[in-house]
């Protein structure tokens, strides 16, 4: 028996208003707005990435006679190349594993409690991802080294992609923090043309805070892609599975 | 009134801190719901998994082509060139002039597709295609045979081995191994969850 496309996605669309009721409630409406809209947008610009290289794809369902059976590929809404249900659960994964981590280790330092968050998340996808894989709901096609069908550099993904949102988040939108690591780069991109201000990121109006968590959000992205591109590289070179052809 | 005016304006900007810190009942609740929503994913997931067991079972279900359209009937002629359709001894009329000839001959060299068995009747004789001849091999397309060979072997086989592959799991422990491993995932994240509520009410005792 197979749990089609449309499963995942309709309980994906069910759910989520529920979990973002309870995300308002825990972090405030524009905190948790800012964490939802991040947190797609970060998981999108990756998602995204990963099908235009040929990765992974999300198109089994709309390939020949599936496609009359599911006209758009079995899921209700896309984004790009990505569908909404698989955000959602990127979201959800996030999300809760934020709130899993600051309730248990609030007190601890934040790249533990982002390490936490990762870890959790980690579990979660180590779950997700066999039942989404034999239901076809996405393929992955890289040449790579694979545990259980799931590619090893897609688990370290979902740890880093984690560890990287929640310590973005906590530090720009919960905490106000101003990173001096980050200044001087800030200084000459974002505050220049973007946030027209020279002010401490504490003292930033919403709108403009809003603007930096996008801006270091963008740059966690890059630094991501950084840091995969070796290991998706090496992890390559050890494989212990060809690549697939997106469209076979 | 107009400084007022501006100071509302810029007001609308910064965030509603009463609304942005909501009080700890409020956020006890929350939490509560939203991670009552992440373990029921998970639990959704532990569903959706034991429904696909079977799936999970097949060493080649990762690899499996979507189902290819069915086709129709009358099959077409220039839409599949992989298998050679016979031509009926019946079908060909006794007496036919030359250029019907020729239009035969050229259906013979026609490819159909592979519901061509249907067509045949028993006890009719076919007219298959003669396949073309081959020139004898030598010791350079002997060398080409080695090299493509040796391509063969570099090529990784689709199907991942050992703790790669997940049917592995699905057929181990008497058949169970997937749904174990279903299980112990989604108690985990039960149980993390369940106790991240715990500590979230603790803490809203002792304050």
């Amino acid at each position: 028996m197979k749990a089609n496309t449309i499963v995942f996605d309709a309980s994906m669309l069910i759910l989520f208003p529920f979990f973002y009721y309870g995300l308002i409630r825990t972090l405030g409406r524009s905190r948790a707005r800012a964490f939802a809209y991040g947190s797609f947008l970060f998981g999108l610009a990756l998602e995204t990435t990963f099908v235009i290289c040929g990765l992974k794809n999300y198109y089994w369902y709309s390939i020949n006679n599936y496609y009359k059976h599911y006209p758009l590929g079995g899921y209700i809404i896309w984004l790009g190349v990505v569908p909404l249900a698989a955000l959602i659960l990127w979201t959800i994964t996030v999300a809760s594993s934020y709130i899993i981590a600051e309730s248990t280790a609030g007190k601890q330092n934040p790249y533990v409690r982002s390490s936490i968050a990762g870890c959790i998340a980690l579990i979660f996808y180590l779950l997700a991802e066999p039942v989404g894989i034999t239901n076809h709901w996405w393929v992955w096609n890289a040449k790579n080294f694979y545990f259980l069908d799931i590619p090893v550099f897609n688990l370290l993904y979902v740890f880093l992609a984690v560890f990287v949102f929640t310590l973005v988040y906590r530090a720009t939108i919960m905490e106000r923090k101003d990173t001096p690591a980050l200044s001087t780069l800030e200084q000459r991109t974002l505050r220049k043309f973007f946030v027209k201000s020279k002010k401490a990121t504490r003292n930033l109006t919403w709108p403009e805070l809003r603007r930096v968590f996008l801006f270091r959000l963008a740059l966690g992205c890059v630094t991501l892609g950084a840091v995969m591109t070796p290991i998706i590289t090496v992890l390559w070179a050890v494989a212990n599975r060809g690549h697939i052809k997106p469209g076979w | 009134m107009a400084n007022k005016r501006i100071e509302l304006e810029q007001y609308k900007s910064f965030i509603n801190l009463i609304e942005e810190e909501p009080n700890r009942k409020m956020v006890k609740r929350g939490a509560t719901i939203a991670l009552i929503i992440s373990i029921l994913v998970a639990l959704l997931l532990l569903v959706l998994g034991f429904i696909s067991v079977e799936l999970a079972r097949n060493p080649k279900n990762i690899l499996e082509k979507p189902s290819q359209s069915k086709k129709s009937a009358i099959p077409s002629v220039l839409s599949d060139e992989s298998n050679d359709f016979p031509v009926l001894a019946s079908e060909i009329p006794t007496s036919l002039g030359a250029e019907e000839n020729n239009l035969i001959a050229l259906n013979q060299k026609i490819k159909f597709p592979s519901m061509a068995p249907l067509y045949q009747q028993p006890g009719e004789v076919k007219i298959t295609p003669q396949k073309p001849q081959t020139a004898p091999e030598g010791k350079a397309s002997e060398e080409t045979k080695t090299e493509k060979q040796k391509k063969k072997k570099k090529v990784l086989p689709l199907q991942t081995k050992g703790i790669g592959n997940l049917s592995n799991l699905a057929r181990s422990i008497s058949q169970r191994g997937f749904q174990l491993y279903l299980i112990l995932l989604t108690a985990a994240i039960a149980i993390i969850g369940g106790i991240a509520i715990g500590r979230i009410r603790r803490e809203r005792k002792s304050h």
